[in-house]
């Protein structure tokens, strides 16, 4: 039962706008993650009892924020068909610069703030220049600038540990009506994004340039412009999430945005954005995000040791890839839809393998 | 002219049977049976998207078939592999030449002979000067195929399948590219063949040929056979109508009298791009003008450069108005709309839906006030889509679903809403079945009508003379002759562009590329590399004589030999097209396993180094499996993996351990020459991976699977192999690059190792590696990686930052691969201006 078999004629009145909505609803890759949010949720008080009261909750919120501001700028950059492996980098440099400057009672906070954003968002216009301009991959342009912000943040750090501002960190740690501000600033964050790509003309130009940007620039849509503005947010949310850190923590080391950069790749993957770019899903990858913050508490009730919750996140974070990955397609091929070739077009330049 | 075979009843050499194909959206095959019997040419014939190249692809083994049965060889089989396909004695020339850019001739002629006959590669230049010699070629052995003309290829892959001495000999419009001296070559060829009893499968639509050579013809029509039997039997007037399915009268909208008085709407005075020169050419409005020439003479780049692709000299006006910028903006600005012939790659957006498609250009008519309005949205798909008989489930189906026809006229319907004053068309109707191109037709001749400037560029001369008003045939990027009125004809089109081919016979066959591969390119950037170790090292020597101290030295040298091993393995990857960012991890775990083994005898530690190797590359078997079996991006894939295997070093040494007999300490300080032993290992892999790159069987996979996956599944290759092959030995070596850092600290650190992810790219990128896949040399990474370390131990003596360490590489890596691409683009700009 292809498309085309059963198909009818578009322009006669028989052709149906959509599917009905609860098949939208159902082939929907937000619907999958929403589910599996509500069962982890489900089942964590039955697998760790207290894994889902107020403290562990609230305790683990800040961070999934965190994860989820992160990754929603990773979604752009995946959504251009690239990838931003300079994200750990660049929250490492929000982290240390807000930190540095935040505490110098001369700057003040807001000002540090802005700086930090500011001077890591530089880097992402970098990136997306070199891109845009040169077409080279994005994978050895995000590592090039990645080294530079690294570079950077060895030379504002010194390599160890920067204490941070009281007032940065009083921020962060607040809660509101007893949720965590940081959370609700990724709510905000997500809720701002989803809006303006799906439901104004520059979303859609955006989603179109992701999906082709050959067949945009034929049809006068400026690619460079939106494959630059993807790093330069991407940077940017990145270095936001780097400064809240920096409030959260205190005393943010050289190396803190390190372990936030497959976090950020997963949740976008996990939240139905395809790697091979085009349309892209903001809340699939803020409830992504907090699918593994949940699951990242989880595990940490069962062992306190950090290597083998490592390899137990690689595990999970390995097999919900694939799960999102073959569950699409599965659905797709039940429904007749075009399976799409698997690797259209990596990162580096590599051109599909099959026929 | 068959001799073998002709009393007897032959037996066939190659029998497929109910083949079926289907892609989505789309049944390219359906029942399709053909038999070759030896001696015999047996003519495949069809128009464009017929199924021919389906068909020929599935005996070949580069396309797999959803149902039927393949018998070659006597045996029969579901599928087969490209290269038993050839082993079993089938050569093939496709249409377009399947040879993988990044490789030289003599590489990819290797790679295309089955094992029995494939000579050694030390002989092998000499070898195939010598059968170029026998076949009237003049080709360099050496050259990049890269650097060939489309015409030089493929005359390449038809001298490969000579050297085969095929059983069947598939042959995919081996004349589109050919002038008339080089078809009567491979007509003499393939005479030669026939003799010998060799079946020969001949996919054309030049009917001359088919009646000149054929024997047996099968003609497909939408992925059907709707003829099939003796050319002999047939007349060429019915042969073209079996084709086409119908008379052409009933297929092509009347022409409308030719108007004399209005003037041009579309003007282009001396225009000159890559790959034409000096064009002026003239369309009024109500005009549908063609755009003829064999493949290769300029006109798709001359279409290209109308819409405003690559930079020009000339002009180009609408109208009254000039074109001022030549951007595919200011072109549609004034007015011209391009729909380009691959439509899921430049002209749509395949994942998205019939609704989005439709009003992409359109956004500020669908969106007035800039917010989504979906209902205005159904409105105008409806409106544009009115009488096109667009096949979809609903206005929310992705395109790449919709059949070729219902993609192209959801192409027209969002054409009709930018209501263009120039609409210029690339093979419209290329992968379109015979229903939809009639209406296909009648819409373009509805567009002149109403004042439109229609120019359409077709390779099938019978779809230019029903549809066109006026022809331009070009020739080598120059107008050869313009066709009017009664002119236009597909004999008077095909006779113009292959005569134009004659200047191209008159330099005879030679292949004389244009840019050769420089033996020793990689090796020169190498140099360079060289070069700026020795002035760094001299400069810190200036600045501190105690950098030249021993003990520093040997310290550099042991850094350069990790970096040298680890850089060599992420060349591997890249060199596949992929690339590894679980090398550091693999460092980490391999000093990790290696401490187990060192605090006893030396014999003991050269086990465990055996241990720590194996361990990579079950570490890099794990990223290979991820990559080829489940189909993850490699930079996915390895990204997850290296945090699993971090997690399993930290579980066997949760802290920094220190751990060294005497007697390992002894071993490993060990000195060759005043140098490192680790440093002689690592020069020894380089080298052992050089040769093996550029003169194995298994390194030609490599190269040829970065440099093109599809030309190097249909050269023959194993692609998913030769990318876990690539991943597992990257394990290894960087294995082997934990193992060298670890006789320099003698500490398994779990933590320590993640820097030489960067480093290993860094190294690769400045190599001057192809970022893109397909090449590199492994000496330059080499010396990569000794300008690297050399860079890091600097520092000190040159009282700069350990931030400095990261801003040189950083820069490193983008200046070296900008610079390659600045030059290319430069080159290219030079080229216009002097053309």
């Amino acid at each position: 039962m292809t498309a085309v078999m059963d198909g009818q004629v578009a322009g006669r009145a028989e052709t149906p706008h959509n599917q009905p909505l609860v098949r939208v609803v159902f082939i929907s890759p937000t619907t999958r993650i929403l589910v599996a949010v509500v069962l982890l949720f489900a089942a964590s008080p039955i697998l760790a009892p207290g894994s889902v009261d107020h403290i562990a909750v609230s305790s683990m919120l800040p961070f999934a924020a965190i994860t989820t501001i992160v990754a929603l700028g990773q979604t752009l950059t995946i959504q251009q068909g690239g990838l931003d492996l300079s994200v750990g980098a660049a929250i490492s440099l929000g982290a240390v610069l807000a930190a540095r400057y935040g505490s110098d009672p001369e700057m003040g906070v807001t000002f540090a703030i802005v700086l930090a954003v500011g001077i890591v968002s530089l880097f992402g216009v970098l990136s997306g220049l070199v891109i845009a301009v040169f077409g080279l991959p994005p994978i050895v342009v995000t590592i090039a600038t990645s080294l530079l912000m690294v570079g950077a943040v060895q030379q504002v750090s010194g390599g160890a540990a920067v204490k941070g501002s009281a007032e940065l960190s009083s921020f962060a740690l607040r809660q509101l009506g007893g949720i965590p501000v940081l959370a609700i600033i990724a709510i905000a964050i997500t809720l701002v994004g989803q809006m303006i790509l799906k439901v104004t003309r520059a979303g859609r130009r955006f989603e179109l340039v992701g999906e082709n940007a050959t067949s945009a620039q034929i049809i006068g849509i400026s690619s460079r412009r939106h494959i630059i503005s993807a790093y330069w947010l991407s940077a940017l949310l990145a270095g936001f999430a780097g400064v809240l850190l920096a409030g959260l923590l205190r005393s943010p080391t050289a190396g803190v945005g390190d372990n936030y950069l497959l976090p950020s790749v997963a949740a976008v993957v996990l939240g139905g954005t395809a790697l091979t770019g085009g349309r892209g899903y903001l809340a699939g990858t803020a409830l992504a995000a907090l699918f593994l913050g949940q699951l990242n508490q989880l595990v940490q009730t069962f062992t306190q040791t950090s290597a083998v919750q490592n390899l137990i996140q690689a595990l999970i974070i390995g097999a919900c890839i694939i799960a999102q990955m073959e569950l699409g397609e599965l659905i797709a091929r039940v429904r007749g839809r075009c399976r799409l070739p698997r690797i259209q077009k990596i990162v580096l330049g590599v051109k599909g393998e099959s026929e | 002219m068959s001799v073998a075979g002709d009393s007897l009843t032959p037996q066939p050499l190659l029998e497929l049977r109910d083949i079926e194909k289907t892609y989505p959206g789309v049944k390219a095959l359906a029942g399709v049976s053909l038999t070759v019997l030896p001696g015999r040419v047996h003519a495949v014939l069809g128009e464009n998207g017929a199924g021919k190249s389906t068909l020929v692809g599935i005996a070949a083994g580069s396309v797999v078939p959803s149902a039927g049965t393949i018998k070659l060889d006597n045996q029969e089989l579901a599928r087969i592999q490209p290269r038993d396909a050839r082993n079993a004695g089938l050569a093939i020339v496709y249409q377009t030449p399947a040879l993988a850019p990044a490789l030289s001739v003599v590489d990819c002629v290797l790679e295309l002979l089955p094992d029995s006959k494939r000579p050694t590669r030390a002989g092998a230049n000499d070898w195939l000067t010598a059968h170029f010699r026998s076949l009237g070629l003049t080709i360099d052995p050496t050259a990049l195929v890269g650097s060939l003309s489309q015409r030089e290829a493929h005359l390449v892959e038809i001298a490969a399948a000579l050297a085969s001495e095929p059983k069947i000999l598939v042959l995919d419009e081996p004349t589109e590219a050919l002038g008339p001296e080089e078809t009567q070559w491979l007509f003499d060829r393939v005479s030669d063949l026939l003799s010998r009893g060799v079946g020969v499968v001949y996919i054309t639509h030049r009917i001359p040929e088919v009646v000149e050579i054929g024997r047996d013809l099968t003609v497909l029509r939408d992925g059907q056979v709707v003829g099939r039997g003796s050319v002999a039997d047939y007349s060429a007037d019915e042969i073209v109508e079996l084709i086409i399915g119908r008379s052409l009268e009933t297929t092509f909208p009347a022409k409308p009298p030719p108007s004399v008085a209005a003037a041009p709407l579309l003007s282009v005075d001396g225009l000159s791009g890559l790959g034409f020169t000096d064009v002026s050419f003239h369309v009024k409005p109500g005009q549908i003008v063609g755009l003829a020439g064999v493949e290769g003479n300029g006109q798709r780049q001359f279409l290209g450069a109308l819409a405003g692709r690559g930079p020009v000299s000339g002009t180009i006006a609408v109208g009254n108005q000039t074109v001022d910028r030549h951007t595919p903006r200011a072109a549609i600005e004034a007015g011209i709309v391009f729909l380009p012939g691959d439509r899921l790659g430049e002209a749509m957006f395949g994942k998205m839906s019939v609704r989005e498609n439709v009003v992409a250009p359109s956004l500020s008519t669908a969106m007035p006030g800039g917010i989504v309005n979906k209902r205005r949205e159904y409105h105008l798909t409806r409106e544009a889509t009115a009488d096109l008989a667009v096949k979809t489930a609903s206005l929310e189906t992705p395109v790449a679903t919709l059949s070729g026809g219902s993609q192209q006229k959801v192409l027209l319907a969002r054409t009709r809403l930018e209501s263009p004053r120039v609409l210029l068309v690339e093979d419209p109707t290329q992968g379109v079945d015979a229903g939809a191109r009639v209406r296909i037709y009648s819409v373009l001749r509805k567009f002149a009508e109403a004042g439109v400037a229609v120019v359409v560029l077709s390779t099938d001369a019978v779809e230019l003379e029903g549809l066109c008003d006026t022809v331009v045939v070009f020739s080598r990027g120059r107008v050869q002759a313009v066709l009017e009125g009664s002119d236009v004809t597909e004999r008077a089109i095909t006779g113009t562009a292959v005569m134009s081919q004659r200047d191209h016979g008159a330099d005879g066959l030679t292949v004389s590329p244009r840019r050769r591969r420089w033996r020793f390119a990689g090796e020169a950037q190498g140099g360079v590399l060289a070069a700026l170790t020795i002035a760094l090292a001299v400069a810190t020597t200036a600045a501190s004589d105690s950098f030249l101290n021993p003990l520093n030295v040997n310290q550099l040298l042991v850094a350069a030999s990790v970096m040298i091993l680890v850089g060599v393995a992420q060349l591997l990857v890249v060199m596949t097209g992929g690339i590894d960012l679980s090398v550091g991890s693999v460092i980490a775990t391999a000093g990790v396993v290696l401490s187990f083994f060192a605090d006893q005898g030396a014999a003991y530690f050269i086990v465990g180094v055996f241990v720590a190797v194996v361990a990579g590359a079950g570490a890099g078997m794990l990223n290979g499996l991820l990559v080829t079996a489940i189909g993850i991006p490699s930079v996915i894939a390895t990204l997850v993996s290296s945090i699993g295997i971090v997690g399993i070093a930290q579980i066997l040494r949760p802290e920094p351990t220190f751990a060294v007999s005497d007697e390992v300490a002894e071993l490993v300080g060990l000195m060759i020459l005043n140098v490192p032993l680790v440093l002689v290992i690592a020069i020894v892999v380089a080298l052992v991976v050089q040769f093996v790159v550029t003169r194995t069987r298994m390194g030609r996979g490599l190269r040829a699977t970065g440099s093109d996956a599809v030309k190097a599944n249909r050269m023959g290759v194993n692609v998913p192999r030769a990318r876990c092959a690539a991943l597992v030995a990257s394990g290894a070596l960087s294995a082997l690059a934990g193992i060298a850092l670890y006789t320099s600290t003698t500490t398994a650190d779990p933590n320590s190792g993640q820097e030489f992810t960067l480093v290993s790219v860094t190294a690769v990128v400045i190599a001057g590696v192809s970022i893109f896949g397909g090449s590199g040399s492994s000496v330059a990474v080499a010396v990569a990686g000794l300008l690297l370390a050399t860079v890091t131990n600097a520092l000190t003596f040159l009282s700069l930052t350990i931030a400095w360490q990261y801003w040189f590489q950083g820069i490193f890596v983008l200046l070296a691969a900008l610079i390659p691409i600045a030059a290319g683009s430069v080159r290219r700009r030079l080229h216009v201006r002097i053309a």
